[in-house]
């Protein structure tokens, strides 16, 4: 079994941008198809702690912000002469949004920051990283 | 480009093989060598109580054996292998503090290993190195 594809969540924080460089690095090495996603919440949002119901206009937003990241990253990617595609995922739970991904879309290695933006829950290890971890069937490189 | 190091934490368990598998398989293209770091840590018990059997001569043993085997499924794969034992009473703050003086580019940890009492989600000691290092760290399940 080798390392053909690597899913590299991306948040648009420094340590996500940290994990996108190595996985890069990694990517080329082993000649691997880079897969970017982004999760955004569907129509409810946790953010906050509580759940809100998330009206149109903020929904349409968030996917063109995350529509926008990931084109650059692509682009990025593609310039090392690499094979890569970018994905959206919509989930109201993030590290379920991704693992469920990995699983059905046989990703080798998830390449992930170790905090992210959630500013409530990030105390020690990140929540999402750990959640990703703890959950994920694939091996997880978190990136400091 | 310079030769990287891995290191691999090992305790003799399913997953810490399966660990060392995925880190050859990452060492191989870079050509990178890899540390296998046994701790070697007897329960707080058999120090306290004294027992007249030689346990640490049979753990040592026993680690000694684990490694050499590494050693081969290594040298099979033409990587550079070194092992090394250390001895200490918390494997996951020994790990850490190894891995600090020396310079590694990544750490590849089994998701759970021997530890039974704490082995419900995640393993103890891998959550640790994961909180607590400044290297990038795989986690292998």
């Amino acid at each position: 079994m080798t390392i053909r594809k690597i899913l590299v969540p991306f948040d648009a924080s420094g340590y996500a941008n940290r994990a996108f460089k190595k996985a890069l690095n990694i990517a080329q090495i082993h000649n691997a198809e880079i897969v970017v996603a982004s999760v955004i919440p569907g129509k409810y949002s946790s953010n906050l702690g509580f759940s809100i119901k998330l009206d149109k206009k903020s929904k349409d937003q968030e996917r063109s912000f995350a529509d926008k990241l990931l084109l650059k990253l692509k682009k990025t990617a593609e310039k090392l002469g690499l094979k890569s595609s970018s994905v959206i995922i919509v989930d109201s739970s993030v590290e379920k949004g991704l693992t469920k991904y990995a699983k059905s879309h046989k990703i080798d290695m998830i390449i992930m920051g170790s905090h992210g933006r959630t500013f409530f829950r990030k105390l020690v290890l990140g929540s999402v990283a750990e959640g990703v971890v703890n959950q994920a069937s694939c091996p997880v490189l978190v990136v400091k | 480009m310079k030769n990287k190091t891995i290191l691999v934490p090992l305790d003799g368990s399913e997953n810490s093989k399966r660990a060392l598998k995925k880190a050859i398989e990452i060492a191989k293209p870079e050509r990178s060598k890899i540390l296998g770091l046994y701790v070697v840590y007897a329960p707080p018990a058999f120090v306290i109580s004294k027992p007249k059997i030689n346990f640490k001569e049979n753990l040592i043993h026993d680690s000694q054996k684990f490694l050499d085997n590494a050693k081969e499924t290594c040298k099979k794969n033409g990587i550079d292998f070194e092992s090394k034992i250390i001895h200490g009473s918390d494997p996951g703050f020994d790990i850490v503090k190894f891995s600090e003086n020396k310079k590694f580019d990544m750490i590849v940890v089994g998701a759970r290993g021997l530890n039974p009492v704490k082995k419900i989600l995640i393993g103890s000691v891998s959550n640790y190195v994961l909180n607590n290092t400044k290297i990038p760290v795989l986690v292998v399940k």
